[in-house]
Protein backbone atom coordinates (compact mmCIF):
# COMPACT_ATOMS: atom_id res chain seq x y z
CA UNK A 1 0.00 0.00 0.00
CA UNK A 2 2.88 2.35 0.23
CA UNK A 3 3.61 3.00 -3.39
CA UNK A 4 0.77 5.49 -3.83
CA UNK A 5 2.66 8.32 -5.35
CA UNK A 6 0.72 11.32 -6.59
CA UNK A 7 -3.03 10.99 -6.60
CA UNK A 8 -3.93 9.10 -3.45
CA UNK A 9 -2.34 11.73 -1.15
CA UNK A 10 -4.86 14.24 -2.50
CA UNK A 11 -7.65 12.18 -0.97
CA UNK A 12 -6.32 12.32 2.59
CA UNK A 13 -8.45 14.38 4.94
CA UNK A 14 -7.39 18.02 5.12
CA UNK A 15 -8.59 18.73 8.67
CA UNK A 16 -5.64 19.22 11.03
CA UNK A 17 -5.74 18.29 14.71
CA UNK A 18 -2.07 18.99 15.33
CA UNK A 19 -1.73 22.35 13.67
CA UNK A 20 1.16 24.17 12.11
CA UNK A 21 2.97 26.96 13.92
CA UNK A 22 4.40 24.76 16.66
CA UNK A 23 8.06 25.12 17.56
CA UNK A 24 9.65 21.90 16.38
CA UNK A 25 13.09 21.99 14.76
CA UNK A 26 13.40 22.10 11.01
CA UNK A 27 12.87 18.72 9.43
CA UNK A 28 11.39 17.15 12.55
CA UNK A 29 9.87 13.81 11.53
CA UNK A 30 8.39 13.35 14.98
CA UNK A 31 6.06 16.35 14.54
CA UNK A 32 5.09 14.87 11.19
CA UNK A 33 4.36 11.55 12.86
CA UNK A 34 2.12 13.22 15.47
CA UNK A 35 0.26 15.04 12.72
CA UNK A 36 -0.33 11.84 10.75
CA UNK A 37 -1.44 9.97 13.86
CA UNK A 38 -3.96 12.70 14.67
CA UNK A 39 -5.20 12.75 11.08
CA UNK A 40 -5.83 9.02 11.26
CA UNK A 41 -7.63 9.24 14.61
CA UNK A 42 -9.85 12.21 13.86
CA UNK A 43 -11.77 14.52 16.12
CA UNK A 44 -13.14 12.23 18.83
CA UNK A 45 -9.83 11.77 20.57
CA UNK A 46 -8.40 12.48 24.00
CA UNK A 47 -4.64 12.66 24.24
CA UNK A 48 -2.45 12.34 27.31
CA UNK A 49 1.10 13.25 26.53
CA UNK A 50 4.16 12.59 28.59
CA UNK A 51 6.86 15.24 28.89
CA UNK A 52 9.14 15.30 25.91
CA UNK A 53 9.94 17.08 22.68
CA UNK A 54 6.38 17.01 21.38
CA UNK A 55 4.89 18.37 24.59
CA UNK A 56 7.43 21.20 24.77
CA UNK A 57 7.09 22.34 21.18
CA UNK A 58 3.31 22.09 20.97
CA UNK A 59 2.34 24.03 24.09
CA UNK A 60 4.48 27.10 24.86
CA UNK A 61 2.29 28.84 27.43
CA UNK A 62 -0.27 31.10 25.78
CA UNK A 63 -0.54 28.93 22.67
CA UNK A 64 -1.31 25.36 21.75
CA UNK A 65 -1.05 23.31 18.58
CA UNK A 66 -3.77 20.86 19.60
CA UNK A 67 -7.32 20.86 18.27
CA UNK A 68 -8.41 18.00 20.54
CA UNK A 69 -8.59 17.61 24.35
CA UNK A 70 -5.00 17.24 25.46
CA UNK A 71 -3.44 16.65 28.86
CA UNK A 72 0.19 17.14 29.66
CA UNK A 73 1.31 14.76 32.37
CA UNK A 74 4.62 13.93 33.97
CA UNK A 75 7.21 11.72 32.32
CA UNK A 76 6.11 8.46 33.84
CA UNK A 77 2.33 8.38 33.89
CA UNK A 78 0.84 9.09 30.45
CA UNK A 79 -0.51 5.55 30.22
CA UNK A 80 -1.84 5.64 33.78
CA UNK A 81 -3.66 8.95 33.16
CA UNK A 82 -5.24 7.81 29.90
CA UNK A 83 -6.43 4.56 31.48
CA UNK A 84 -8.07 6.71 34.18
CA UNK A 85 -9.68 8.86 31.46
CA UNK A 86 -11.02 5.76 29.75
CA UNK A 87 -12.43 4.29 32.95
CA UNK A 88 -13.93 7.66 33.94
CA UNK A 89 -15.61 8.25 30.60
CA UNK A 90 -17.03 4.73 30.68
CA UNK A 91 -18.73 5.50 33.98
CA UNK A 92 -19.98 8.91 32.81
CA UNK A 93 -21.47 7.31 29.71
CA UNK A 94 -23.14 4.61 31.79
CA UNK A 95 -24.67 7.24 34.07
CA UNK A 96 -25.86 9.22 31.07
CA UNK A 97 -23.84 12.36 31.87
CA UNK A 98 -21.95 12.13 28.58
CA UNK A 99 -23.68 11.01 25.38
CA UNK A 100 -22.57 7.57 24.21
CA UNK A 101 -20.01 7.72 21.45
CA UNK A 102 -16.76 6.18 20.42
CA UNK A 103 -13.79 8.07 21.79
CA UNK A 104 -10.18 7.23 21.03
CA UNK A 105 -8.02 7.35 24.14
CA UNK A 106 -4.43 7.91 23.18
CA UNK A 107 -1.32 8.12 25.32
CA UNK A 108 1.77 9.48 23.64
CA UNK A 109 5.31 9.47 24.82
CA UNK A 110 8.83 9.63 23.55
CA UNK A 111 11.24 6.75 23.89
CA UNK A 112 12.46 8.06 27.24
CA UNK A 113 8.93 8.22 28.63
CA UNK A 114 8.18 4.75 27.27
CA UNK A 115 11.32 2.66 27.54
CA UNK A 116 12.85 4.14 30.69
CA UNK A 117 10.62 6.15 32.98
CA UNK A 118 7.08 5.06 32.11
CA UNK A 119 7.84 1.39 31.54
CA UNK A 120 6.04 0.13 34.64
CA UNK A 121 2.95 2.25 34.14
CA UNK A 122 2.76 1.24 30.47
CA UNK A 123 3.01 -2.41 31.42
CA UNK A 124 0.23 -1.93 33.97
CA UNK A 125 -2.07 -0.17 31.54
CA UNK A 126 -1.55 -2.85 28.89
CA UNK A 127 -2.17 -5.59 31.43
CA UNK A 128 -5.42 -4.03 32.73
CA UNK A 129 -6.84 -4.19 29.22
CA UNK A 130 -8.10 -0.61 28.84
CA UNK A 131 -9.49 0.33 25.45
CA UNK A 132 -6.62 2.68 24.63
CA UNK A 133 -3.73 3.22 22.26
CA UNK A 134 -0.19 3.88 23.34
CA UNK A 135 1.91 5.60 20.71
CA UNK A 136 5.65 5.74 21.26
CA UNK A 137 7.62 8.24 19.22
CA UNK A 138 11.07 6.78 19.23
CA UNK A 139 13.83 9.23 18.32
CA UNK A 140 16.43 7.16 20.10
CA UNK A 141 17.57 9.57 22.86
CA UNK A 142 16.34 12.34 25.16
CA UNK A 143 16.41 14.96 22.44
CA UNK A 144 14.50 17.71 24.19
CA UNK A 145 16.99 18.14 27.02
CA UNK A 146 20.00 17.93 24.73
CA UNK A 147 20.56 14.42 23.40
CA UNK A 148 21.15 12.24 26.44
CA UNK A 149 21.18 8.51 25.94
CA UNK A 150 18.09 6.44 26.70
CA UNK A 151 17.67 2.67 26.74
CA UNK A 152 16.32 3.02 23.21
CA UNK A 153 19.56 4.46 21.83
CA UNK A 154 21.16 2.02 19.38
CA UNK A 155 24.59 0.47 19.83
CA UNK A 156 27.44 2.76 18.80
CA UNK A 157 25.52 6.05 18.79
CA UNK A 158 27.34 9.01 20.25
CA UNK A 159 25.26 11.15 22.61
CA UNK A 160 26.19 13.74 25.22
CA UNK A 161 26.07 11.16 28.03
CA UNK A 162 27.64 8.39 25.96
CA UNK A 163 30.25 10.35 24.00
CA UNK A 164 32.41 8.53 21.51
CA UNK A 165 36.15 8.95 21.95
CA UNK A 166 39.39 7.12 22.53
CA UNK A 167 37.98 4.85 25.21
CA UNK A 168 34.31 4.52 24.35
CA UNK A 169 32.47 3.60 21.18
CA UNK A 170 29.45 5.62 22.24
CA UNK A 171 26.37 3.78 23.42
CA UNK A 172 27.66 0.42 24.64
CA UNK A 173 24.38 -1.47 25.00
CA UNK A 174 21.86 -2.68 22.47
CA UNK A 175 18.57 -0.96 21.79
CA UNK A 176 15.68 -2.13 23.95
CA UNK A 177 13.15 -3.95 21.79
CA UNK A 178 9.94 -2.24 22.94
CA UNK A 179 7.45 -3.71 20.43
CA UNK A 180 8.46 -7.18 21.57
CA UNK A 181 7.89 -6.20 25.20
CA UNK A 182 4.40 -5.03 24.22
CA UNK A 183 3.78 -8.28 22.32
CA UNK A 184 4.72 -10.19 25.45
CA UNK A 185 1.69 -8.64 27.22
CA UNK A 186 -0.55 -10.60 24.83
CA UNK A 187 -2.44 -7.47 23.79
CA UNK A 188 -4.62 -7.49 20.65
CA UNK A 189 -2.55 -5.12 18.52
CA UNK A 190 1.10 -4.14 18.28
CA UNK A 191 2.68 -2.42 15.28
CA UNK A 192 5.80 -0.60 14.22
CA UNK A 193 5.57 2.34 11.82
CA UNK A 194 7.57 5.20 10.38
CA UNK A 195 6.38 8.59 9.05
CA UNK A 196 8.42 7.99 5.89
CA UNK A 197 5.66 5.49 5.04
CA UNK A 198 2.65 7.73 5.74
CA UNK A 199 -0.15 5.52 4.41
CA UNK A 200 1.15 2.52 6.25
CA UNK A 201 1.35 4.56 9.47
CA UNK A 202 -2.18 5.95 9.15
CA UNK A 203 -3.61 2.54 8.35
CA UNK A 204 -1.98 1.02 11.42
CA UNK A 205 -3.20 3.77 13.73
CA UNK A 206 -6.75 3.42 12.35
CA UNK A 207 -6.57 -0.30 12.93
CA UNK A 208 -5.33 0.26 16.49
CA UNK A 209 -8.24 2.62 17.12
CA UNK A 210 -10.83 0.17 15.84
CA UNK A 211 -9.58 -2.78 17.85
CA UNK A 212 -11.12 -3.22 21.29
CA UNK A 213 -8.55 -3.37 24.04
CA UNK A 214 -5.06 -1.96 24.40
CA UNK A 215 -2.94 -1.33 21.31
CA UNK A 216 0.69 -0.30 21.06
CA UNK A 217 2.21 1.53 18.08
CA UNK A 218 5.94 2.10 17.95
CA UNK A 219 6.97 4.88 15.57
CA UNK A 220 10.55 5.54 14.55
CA UNK A 221 10.80 9.32 14.25
CA UNK A 222 13.97 10.63 12.73
CA UNK A 223 15.49 13.57 14.62
CA UNK A 224 17.84 15.61 12.42
CA UNK A 225 19.13 17.57 15.41
CA UNK A 226 20.09 14.57 17.52
CA UNK A 227 21.11 12.24 14.73
CA UNK A 228 23.25 14.96 13.18
CA UNK A 229 21.88 14.75 9.67
CA UNK A 230 20.83 17.50 7.22
CA UNK A 231 17.28 18.67 7.99
CA UNK A 232 16.16 17.92 4.45
CA UNK A 233 17.04 14.22 4.79
CA UNK A 234 14.83 13.11 7.67
CA UNK A 235 12.29 11.30 5.44
CA UNK A 236 15.13 9.64 3.57
CA UNK A 237 16.71 8.28 6.75
CA UNK A 238 13.38 6.87 7.86
CA UNK A 239 13.16 4.95 4.60
CA UNK A 240 16.77 3.85 4.89
CA UNK A 241 16.14 2.50 8.38
CA UNK A 242 13.38 0.32 6.96
CA UNK A 243 15.21 -0.63 3.76
CA UNK A 244 18.34 -1.73 5.63
CA UNK A 245 16.34 -3.82 8.11
CA UNK A 246 17.35 -1.74 11.13
CA UNK A 247 13.69 -1.00 11.79
CA UNK A 248 11.41 -3.60 10.17
CA UNK A 249 7.77 -2.60 9.70
CA UNK A 250 5.42 -5.27 11.02
CA UNK A 251 2.20 -5.69 12.92
CA UNK A 252 1.04 -8.29 15.40
CA UNK A 253 -2.70 -8.94 15.52
CA UNK A 254 -3.69 -11.32 18.32
CA UNK A 255 -0.24 -12.86 18.33
CA UNK A 256 -0.05 -13.29 14.54
CA UNK A 257 2.90 -11.54 12.93
CA UNK A 258 2.71 -9.92 9.51
CA UNK A 259 5.34 -7.95 7.61
CA UNK A 260 3.66 -4.84 6.19
CA UNK A 261 6.57 -3.72 4.06
CA UNK A 262 9.24 -6.03 2.75
CA UNK A 263 12.16 -4.58 0.87
CA UNK A 264 13.06 -6.85 -2.05
CA UNK A 265 16.66 -6.94 -0.92
CA UNK A 266 18.06 -5.46 2.26
CA UNK A 267 20.49 -2.63 1.71
CA UNK A 268 23.79 -2.77 3.59
CA UNK A 269 23.44 -1.16 7.00
CA UNK A 270 26.37 1.15 6.18
CA UNK A 271 24.06 3.19 3.92
CA UNK A 272 22.04 4.08 6.98
CA UNK A 273 24.92 4.64 9.41
CA UNK A 274 27.41 6.52 7.29
CA UNK A 275 25.49 9.75 6.74
CA UNK A 276 24.68 10.21 10.40
CA UNK A 277 26.93 12.32 12.59
CA UNK A 278 26.17 10.26 15.67
CA UNK A 279 27.69 7.18 13.99
CA UNK A 280 30.53 8.92 12.22
CA UNK A 281 33.27 7.50 14.49
CA UNK A 282 32.35 3.88 13.70
CA UNK A 283 35.03 1.83 11.97
CA UNK A 284 34.33 -0.81 9.31
CA UNK A 285 34.76 -3.52 11.95
CA UNK A 286 32.02 -1.96 14.11
CA UNK A 287 29.70 -1.62 11.13
CA UNK A 288 30.20 -5.31 10.34
CA UNK A 289 29.28 -6.17 13.91
CA UNK A 290 26.14 -4.01 13.68
CA UNK A 291 25.27 -5.62 10.32
CA UNK A 292 25.49 -9.06 11.93
CA UNK A 293 23.17 -7.98 14.75
CA UNK A 294 20.68 -6.40 12.33
CA UNK A 295 20.56 -9.52 10.13
CA UNK A 296 20.05 -11.70 13.17
CA UNK A 297 17.16 -9.57 14.48
CA UNK A 298 15.61 -9.26 11.03
CA UNK A 299 15.64 -13.02 10.50
CA UNK A 300 13.98 -13.47 13.88
CA UNK A 301 11.09 -11.26 12.78
CA UNK A 302 10.86 -12.93 9.37
CA UNK A 303 10.69 -16.38 10.94
CA UNK A 304 7.94 -15.17 13.29
CA UNK A 305 5.99 -13.95 10.25
CA UNK A 306 6.00 -17.51 8.92
CA UNK A 307 9.40 -17.66 7.27
CA UNK A 308 8.69 -15.84 4.02
CA UNK B 1 -18.90 34.02 2.85
CA UNK B 2 -22.25 34.43 4.47
CA UNK B 3 -22.58 32.98 7.97
CA UNK B 4 -25.83 31.36 9.02
CA UNK B 5 -27.25 29.71 12.11
CA UNK B 6 -29.24 26.51 12.35
CA UNK B 7 -29.72 23.67 14.81
CA UNK B 8 -28.57 20.04 14.89
CA UNK B 9 -30.22 17.87 17.57
CA UNK B 10 -31.31 21.03 19.38
CA UNK B 11 -27.80 22.48 19.48
CA UNK B 12 -27.39 25.82 17.74
CA UNK B 13 -24.46 25.77 15.34
CA UNK B 14 -22.87 28.30 13.03
CA UNK B 15 -21.81 27.47 9.49
CA UNK B 16 -21.00 28.96 6.12
CA UNK B 17 -23.80 28.98 3.58
CA UNK B 18 -23.71 25.94 1.27
CA UNK B 19 -21.57 23.82 3.55
CA UNK B 20 -23.14 20.40 3.86
CA UNK B 21 -24.86 19.16 6.99
CA UNK B 22 -22.45 16.26 7.59
CA UNK B 23 -19.41 18.52 7.57
CA UNK B 24 -20.96 20.94 10.08
CA UNK B 25 -22.11 18.09 12.31
CA UNK B 26 -18.61 16.63 12.41
CA UNK B 27 -17.08 20.02 13.21
CA UNK B 28 -19.46 20.24 16.16
CA UNK B 29 -18.78 16.75 17.43
CA UNK B 30 -22.08 15.21 16.35
CA UNK B 31 -21.58 11.76 14.87
CA UNK B 32 -23.48 10.78 11.73
CA UNK B 33 -22.46 7.44 10.19
CA UNK B 34 -21.38 7.71 6.55
CA UNK B 35 -19.59 5.63 3.94
CA UNK B 36 -19.61 7.08 0.44
CA UNK B 37 -18.69 10.73 0.98
CA UNK B 38 -15.15 12.06 0.88
CA UNK B 39 -14.74 15.78 1.60
CA UNK B 40 -11.87 15.97 -0.90
CA UNK B 41 -14.05 14.74 -3.78
CA UNK B 42 -16.67 17.37 -4.58
CA UNK B 43 -19.14 15.21 -6.49
CA UNK B 44 -19.08 12.41 -3.90
CA UNK B 45 -21.90 11.47 -1.57
CA UNK B 46 -25.59 10.73 -1.65
CA UNK B 47 -25.46 7.12 -2.74
CA UNK B 48 -24.95 4.88 0.27
CA UNK B 49 -27.91 6.50 2.16
CA UNK B 50 -26.43 5.65 5.55
CA UNK B 51 -26.16 9.32 6.57
CA UNK B 52 -29.91 10.02 6.31
CA UNK B 53 -31.23 12.67 8.75
CA UNK B 54 -34.50 14.51 9.28
CA UNK B 55 -34.49 18.07 7.93
CA UNK B 56 -37.26 20.32 9.28
CA UNK B 57 -37.92 23.63 7.54
CA UNK B 58 -40.99 25.83 7.12
CA UNK B 59 -43.08 23.32 9.02
CA UNK B 60 -42.22 20.48 6.66
CA UNK B 61 -39.99 17.48 7.22
CA UNK B 62 -37.88 15.63 4.68
CA UNK B 63 -35.43 12.76 4.99
CA UNK B 64 -32.21 13.90 3.33
CA UNK B 65 -28.68 12.58 2.93
CA UNK B 66 -26.64 14.85 5.18
CA UNK B 67 -23.46 14.49 3.12
CA UNK B 68 -24.77 16.59 0.24
CA UNK B 69 -27.60 18.65 1.77
CA UNK B 70 -26.66 22.36 1.88
CA UNK B 71 -27.37 24.17 5.14
CA UNK B 72 -29.82 27.08 5.23
CA UNK B 73 -30.88 29.66 7.84
CA UNK B 74 -33.42 28.25 10.29
CA UNK B 75 -32.94 24.65 9.26
CA UNK B 76 -33.55 22.07 11.98
CA UNK B 77 -31.66 18.78 11.69
CA UNK B 78 -32.45 15.72 13.79
CA UNK B 79 -30.07 12.80 13.60
CA UNK B 80 -31.39 10.29 16.14
CA UNK B 81 -35.18 10.20 15.85
CA UNK B 82 -37.00 6.82 15.81
CA UNK B 83 -37.78 7.28 12.09
CA UNK B 84 -34.16 7.92 11.14
CA UNK B 85 -32.99 5.00 13.25
CA UNK B 86 -35.52 2.64 11.70
CA UNK B 87 -34.67 3.59 8.14
CA UNK B 88 -30.93 3.50 8.79
CA UNK B 89 -31.28 0.01 10.21
CA UNK B 90 -33.23 -1.07 7.16
CA UNK B 91 -30.59 0.28 4.80
CA UNK B 92 -27.76 -1.32 6.74
CA UNK B 93 -29.58 -4.64 6.90
CA UNK B 94 -29.99 -4.71 3.12
CA UNK B 95 -26.40 -3.62 2.65
CA UNK B 96 -25.15 -6.30 5.02
CA UNK B 97 -27.01 -8.96 3.06
CA UNK B 98 -25.39 -7.66 -0.09
CA UNK B 99 -21.79 -7.42 1.15
CA UNK B 100 -21.43 -9.72 4.18
CA UNK B 101 -17.63 -9.63 3.84
CA UNK B 102 -17.11 -5.88 4.20
CA UNK B 103 -15.74 -5.27 7.71
CA UNK B 104 -16.84 -1.62 7.73
CA UNK B 105 -20.44 -2.51 6.96
CA UNK B 106 -20.47 -5.36 9.49
CA UNK B 107 -19.13 -2.99 12.15
CA UNK B 108 -21.62 -0.24 11.28
CA UNK B 109 -24.50 -2.70 11.33
CA UNK B 110 -23.42 -3.98 14.71
CA UNK B 111 -23.36 -0.42 16.08
CA UNK B 112 -26.98 -0.16 15.00
CA UNK B 113 -27.92 -3.45 16.57
CA UNK B 114 -27.91 -5.79 13.57
CA UNK B 115 -25.94 -9.00 13.92
CA UNK B 116 -27.52 -11.03 11.09
CA UNK B 117 -29.67 -9.68 8.24
CA UNK B 118 -33.14 -11.14 7.78
CA UNK B 119 -32.54 -11.28 4.03
CA UNK B 120 -30.72 -13.92 2.06
CA UNK B 121 -26.99 -13.21 1.87
CA UNK B 122 -25.46 -12.66 -1.53
CA UNK B 123 -23.49 -15.46 -3.14
CA UNK B 124 -22.88 -17.16 -6.46
CA UNK B 125 -23.03 -15.32 -9.77
CA UNK B 126 -24.02 -11.90 -8.53
CA UNK B 127 -21.54 -11.84 -5.68
CA UNK B 128 -19.80 -8.46 -5.48
CA UNK B 129 -17.23 -9.15 -2.76
CA UNK B 130 -17.14 -5.93 -0.65
CA UNK B 131 -18.46 -3.41 -3.18
CA UNK B 132 -21.46 -1.32 -2.10
CA UNK B 133 -21.68 0.32 -5.56
CA UNK B 134 -21.38 3.83 -4.16
CA UNK B 135 -19.39 5.12 -7.14
CA UNK B 136 -16.71 6.93 -5.16
CA UNK B 137 -13.93 5.20 -7.13
CA UNK B 138 -15.43 6.43 -10.40
CA UNK B 139 -15.70 9.99 -9.08
CA UNK B 140 -12.10 9.90 -7.85
CA UNK B 141 -10.84 8.63 -11.20
CA UNK B 142 -12.62 11.42 -13.04
CA UNK B 143 -12.22 14.32 -10.65
CA UNK B 144 -8.92 13.80 -8.85
CA UNK B 145 -6.88 11.78 -11.33
CA UNK B 146 -8.61 12.95 -14.47
CA UNK B 147 -8.38 9.83 -16.64
CA UNK B 148 -11.89 8.29 -16.28
CA UNK B 149 -10.66 4.74 -16.69
CA UNK B 150 -13.58 3.23 -14.79
CA UNK B 151 -17.33 3.83 -14.79
CA UNK B 152 -20.44 2.35 -13.20
CA UNK B 153 -21.55 -0.56 -15.36
CA UNK B 154 -25.05 -2.03 -15.71
CA UNK B 155 -28.20 -0.98 -13.90
CA UNK B 156 -29.99 -1.85 -10.71
CA UNK B 157 -28.97 -5.11 -9.07
CA UNK B 158 -25.98 -5.69 -11.37
CA UNK B 159 -24.55 -2.19 -10.95
CA UNK B 160 -20.83 -2.25 -10.30
CA UNK B 161 -17.73 -0.20 -11.08
CA UNK B 162 -15.39 -1.43 -13.79
CA UNK B 163 -13.45 -0.80 -16.94
CA UNK B 164 -15.37 -0.94 -20.26
CA UNK B 165 -16.58 -4.54 -20.88
CA UNK B 166 -14.40 -5.52 -17.88
CA UNK B 167 -11.41 -5.72 -20.23
CA UNK B 168 -7.99 -4.26 -19.31
CA UNK B 169 -8.33 -0.50 -19.72
CA UNK B 170 -6.19 1.45 -22.14
CA UNK B 171 -6.29 4.72 -20.21
CA UNK B 172 -5.84 3.43 -16.64
CA UNK B 173 -2.53 4.65 -15.22
CA UNK B 174 -2.40 2.28 -12.25
CA UNK B 175 -2.18 5.00 -9.61
CA UNK B 176 -4.36 3.16 -7.10
CA UNK B 177 -6.28 6.25 -5.98
CA UNK B 178 -9.58 4.34 -6.40
CA UNK B 179 -8.34 1.54 -4.13
CA UNK B 180 -7.29 4.08 -1.52
CA UNK B 181 -10.60 5.97 -1.62
CA UNK B 182 -12.84 2.88 -1.50
CA UNK B 183 -14.70 2.99 1.85
CA UNK B 184 -14.97 -0.79 2.13
CA UNK B 185 -11.63 -1.87 0.62
CA UNK B 186 -13.25 -3.70 -2.30
CA UNK B 187 -10.74 -2.88 -5.02
CA UNK B 188 -7.79 -5.22 -5.15
CA UNK B 189 -4.36 -3.76 -5.85
CA UNK B 190 -1.31 -5.99 -5.78
CA UNK B 191 2.34 -5.07 -6.01
CA UNK B 192 4.67 -7.94 -6.78
CA UNK B 193 8.24 -7.30 -7.77
CA UNK B 194 8.15 -4.71 -10.54
CA UNK B 195 4.55 -5.27 -11.60
CA UNK B 196 1.33 -3.89 -10.20
CA UNK B 197 -2.00 -5.56 -10.82
CA UNK B 198 -5.21 -3.54 -10.66
CA UNK B 199 -8.50 -3.77 -12.59
CA UNK B 200 -7.24 -6.92 -14.36
CA UNK B 201 -4.31 -5.14 -15.96
CA UNK B 202 -0.63 -5.51 -15.23
CA UNK B 203 1.49 -2.39 -15.00
CA UNK B 204 5.22 -2.33 -15.27
CA UNK B 205 6.76 -0.27 -12.48
CA UNK B 206 9.56 2.16 -13.18
CA UNK B 207 12.68 1.25 -11.23
CA UNK B 208 14.93 3.86 -9.66
CA UNK B 209 18.23 4.15 -11.49
CA UNK B 210 20.19 4.49 -8.25
CA UNK B 211 18.71 2.06 -5.72
CA UNK B 212 16.85 -0.23 -8.15
CA UNK B 213 13.58 -0.04 -6.24
CA UNK B 214 10.39 -0.08 -8.39
CA UNK B 215 8.36 2.92 -7.29
CA UNK B 216 5.89 4.28 -9.88
CA UNK B 217 3.98 2.71 -12.82
CA UNK B 218 5.36 3.67 -16.24
CA UNK B 219 1.86 4.63 -17.37
CA UNK B 220 1.59 7.13 -14.54
CA UNK B 221 4.82 8.83 -15.61
CA UNK B 222 3.41 9.12 -19.13
CA UNK B 223 0.28 10.74 -17.73
CA UNK B 224 2.15 13.21 -15.49
CA UNK B 225 4.49 14.15 -18.33
CA UNK B 226 1.51 14.68 -20.60
CA UNK B 227 -0.53 16.81 -18.19
CA UNK B 228 2.15 18.86 -16.47
CA UNK B 229 4.89 19.00 -19.09
CA UNK B 230 7.48 17.93 -16.51
CA UNK B 231 10.73 16.54 -17.84
CA UNK B 232 10.81 12.75 -18.08
CA UNK B 233 14.29 12.45 -16.63
CA UNK B 234 12.89 13.74 -13.32
CA UNK B 235 11.42 10.27 -12.73
CA UNK B 236 14.70 8.38 -13.23
CA UNK B 237 15.40 8.45 -9.51
CA UNK B 238 12.98 7.65 -6.71
CA UNK B 239 12.14 10.35 -4.12
CA UNK B 240 14.76 8.94 -1.74
CA UNK B 241 17.62 9.18 -4.21
CA UNK B 242 16.74 12.52 -5.82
Amino acid sequence: MDRFTVFAPRLVEKAEYFTSGHRACQGCAEALAVRLVMKALGRNTIVAMATGCMEIISSPLPTTAWNVPWIHVAFENASAVISGCEAGMKVLMRKGKVPEKKINFVAMGGDGATADIGMGQLSGALERGHDMIYVCFDNEAYMNTGIQRSSSTPYGASTTTSPAGKVSIGQRTQKKNLPQIAVAHNIPYVATACPSFPFDLMEKVKKAANIKGPAYVHILSVCPTGWRIPTSDSIRYGRLAVDTGVFPLYEVVDGKYRMTYEPQKLRPVGDYLKGQGRFRHLKDKDIEEIQRRVNQEYEKIISKCGGM
Amino acid sequence: MEKIKFTIDGKEVEALKDQNVLEVAQENGIYIPNLCSNPEVKSSGGSCRVCLVEAHQNGRMRLVTSCNYPVREGLEIKTETPLVKRIRRGILELMLARVPDAEVVVELARENGIEEPRFKKDEGENYRYKCIACGLCVQVCEEVVGVSAIAMLNRSYDKKPGTPYMKPSEVCIGCGACAYACPTGAISIKDEGDTRKIWGKEFKMHTCSVCGKPYIPEAQIDWIVKTTGKDRSFFDKCPDCR
